[in-house]
């Protein structure tokens, strides 16, 4: 095979087009380029430029090239890693957006010890909500959204000393501690501690900056990013203090001793004045009174199953079965319930008119369902009507 | 046993060898090396298209980077040919941003795998000489006309290079060669009948 000796090299293109060729390498080298189009059409272009200019153009192209080769294979990787930040961001960001302080269910955060004193508070203010949630409601609606802080305090005794302070309310512990620390410091009489946890009520999120000050005294600690602030006191003061956070209303309160407070912060609202004026109350109604705003606030919500719409949905769906005797695949049942304010299910209306034993199924399968809970509204519960649909199938 | 190391190796190594080793291995190198062998021809071709040099050298870079991506799409048999497939497409859609003016693709997917199973046909006169059925040839270039006749005479049977032909015949380089095209075209149908 002859192919090898005429086979096109680069540098023949060189050597035609600047006239380095004897005719004869002419006539092969046309005669060859009627074989190969590729070649052909690029002599073509070539003839467009001088030698001298291609020549120069193609070194450059060979040392573009080197480059390219590194740059596609960073491209991959860059390109890769810019995915992965946009996918990361993405996620932080709808994290973040949850967050938001907004407050919908006045679930107050305590200490673990400290949960039955405090709900037992709760309680009792509970009881004295309903006239003055009235008024406080409306002005607190009118607002976007009334941010709440629950600060927990708690008083314990410590000694100064650089142990480190458990914020845990165990009276045995603490007077142990206390008992053993003061030997070691016979002469420094004891201070005591506030210290405070401050949250917001909305989604239990520490609050860095709420402060804690003794009134009349200068004396103040904020809190830090987890919330925690500590504010030493001396054991002899009787002051009040006051817990503040910017942007919103200062509330006063005392500390129990051995006991857990918990305190809301609210709002600045010019009408929110009657409900602060409460602040100079002294004692157990002062920080009641507090918690009764903390726990004032529980949405609206229309009538639903206890266990909640999806799971009586789930329900349905797994008991809903057409009989066999019916010619469709599915038949749906429409129906309208009345629900009383105590929950009950007083009525079903068979609405779209399906006959009476698919109807009779329907109402067997949503009395033996999970029970309901009534719609509440502005504060209570309310009577009310829900329409629901029942997909029978086979 | 000689270790070559393989950057020499390359050089000797065919088109196939080369393209297998990059699928292989993913060196960016070996397809560098590939690409090589025929930038200039790519060069070429986009200097007809574009008449442009920058342009023509853009082309010849980012026609590397299709490669990249579409080597690894499709089954190639024959590098060269659908690397020219390759740079020829992309030129056409390039002018044809340029220029709305309707251009069509020299080949589409299919007729692109056409392209890489084999070489295109050579016409019978450019094939090697013992295929040729010299009887039947001569006859049909002797029914060209005069001028085409001429042409194949001198260029094919006497050698002779464009040039020559030209100041031989008294006719410009671009006429001698649009008269042998022409001849060829005519002689296939004669040496098909």
């Amino acid at each position: 095979m002859t192919h090898k000796k005429r086979h096109i090299k680069k540098e023949d293109f060189q050597r035609y087009l600047e006239n380095q060729m004897t005719e004869a390498e002419r006539n092969t080298f046309e005669r060859e380029l009627q074989k190969h189009p590729f070649e052909a059409e690029a002599l073509e272009g070539m003839q467009q430029i001088s030698p001298i200019e291609l020549k120069n153009d193609l070194k450059e192209l060979k040392t573009k090239l080197k480059p390219v080769k590194r740059k596609i294979n960073y491209r991959f990787w860059a390109a890769a890693a810019t995915f992965l930040l946009l996918i990361s961001a993405g996620v932080m960001w709808f994290q973040l957006k949850d967050r938001s302080p907004v407050p919908e269910v006045a679930q107050s955060k305590s200490i673990q010890q400290q949960e039955e004193k405090v709900d037992s508070k709760m309680q009792a203010a509970e009881e004295s909500l309903p006239e003055t949630s009235a008024k406080e409601n409306t002005e607190i609606r009118e607002t976007a959204q009334p941010e709440q802080i629950l600060l927990n305090t708690e008083k314990i005794k410590s000694p100064e000393s650089e142990s480190q302070i458990n914020v845990s309310s165990d009276k045995k512990m603490l007077k142990a501690e206390k008992g053993g620390l003061g030997e070691q410091n016979p002469q420094i009489p004891d201070d005591e501690v506030i210290a405070g946890k401050a949250i917001s009520l909305g989604d239990s999120t520490p609050l860095q900056g709420a402060a804690i000050v003794e009134r009349g005294v200068k004396n103040r600690n904020e809190s830090d990013l987890k919330g925690n602030s500590q504010l030493k006191v001396s054991a002899t003061s009787d002051s009040s203090f006051v817990a503040s956070y910017a942007g919103m209303e200062n509330t006063e309160f005392y500390s129990d001793s051995d006991s857990a407070i918990v305190v809301g912060v609210e709002p600045k609202q010019v009408a929110m004045e009657e409900a602060v004026s409460a602040r100079n109350v002294k004692g157990k109604s002062a920080t009641g009174r507090n918690v009764s705003s903390v726990t004032k606030v529980k949405p609206d919500a229309e009538a639903q199953p206890r266990t909640g719409m999806d799971k009586f949905q789930k329900y349905i769906e797994e008991n809903a079965i057409l009989p066999e005797d019916y010619d469709d695949k599915r038949v749906v049942v429409k129906v309208k319930l009345k629900i009383n304010s105590e929950g009950e299910i007083t009525e079903i209306q068979n609405t779209n008119n399906v006959d009476s034993t698919l109807f009779k199924r329907a109402k067997d399968l949503i009395k033996q369902g999970p029970e309901w809970v009534p719609e509440f509204k502005n504060g209570e519960n309310i009577e009310s009507e829900t329409d629901l649909k029942i997909v029978f199938k086979k | 046993m000689r270790i070559v190391p393989f950057y020499r190796k390359k050089k000797s190594y065919s088109d196939d060898k080369l393209l297998a080793e990059y699928l292989k291995i993913q060196d960016l190198d070996i397809l560098g090396e590939l690409y090589a062998r025929y930038m200039h021809l790519v060069y070429g071709v986009c200097l007809k298209y574009f008449k442009n040099r920058e342009k023509s050298q853009d082309a010849v870079i980012q026609i590397f980077e299709k490669l990249m991506v579409e080597i690894k799409r499709h089954e190639i048999r024959n590098f060269k040919s659908w690397l020219f497939v390759v740079t020829k497409n992309h030129c056409l859609m390039e002018l044809r941003k340029a220029k709305p003016v309707k251009t069509i693709l020299i080949a589409s997917d299919e007729e692109l795998a056409g392209f890489m199973e084999k070489e295109p046909e050579l016409h019978p006169i450019d094939r090697e000489q013992e295929e040729i059925n010299e009887k039947a040839l001569n006859d049909c270039i002797e029914k060209l006309k005069e001028e085409q006749k001429k042409c194949i005479r001198l260029f094919y049977f006497e050698n002779k290079s464009y040039r020559e032909i030209s100041v031989a015949l008294e006719i410009e380089e671009k006429k001698v060669k649009s008269f042998i095209q022409n001849a060829k075209r005519n002689l296939k149908i004669c040496l098909e009948r």
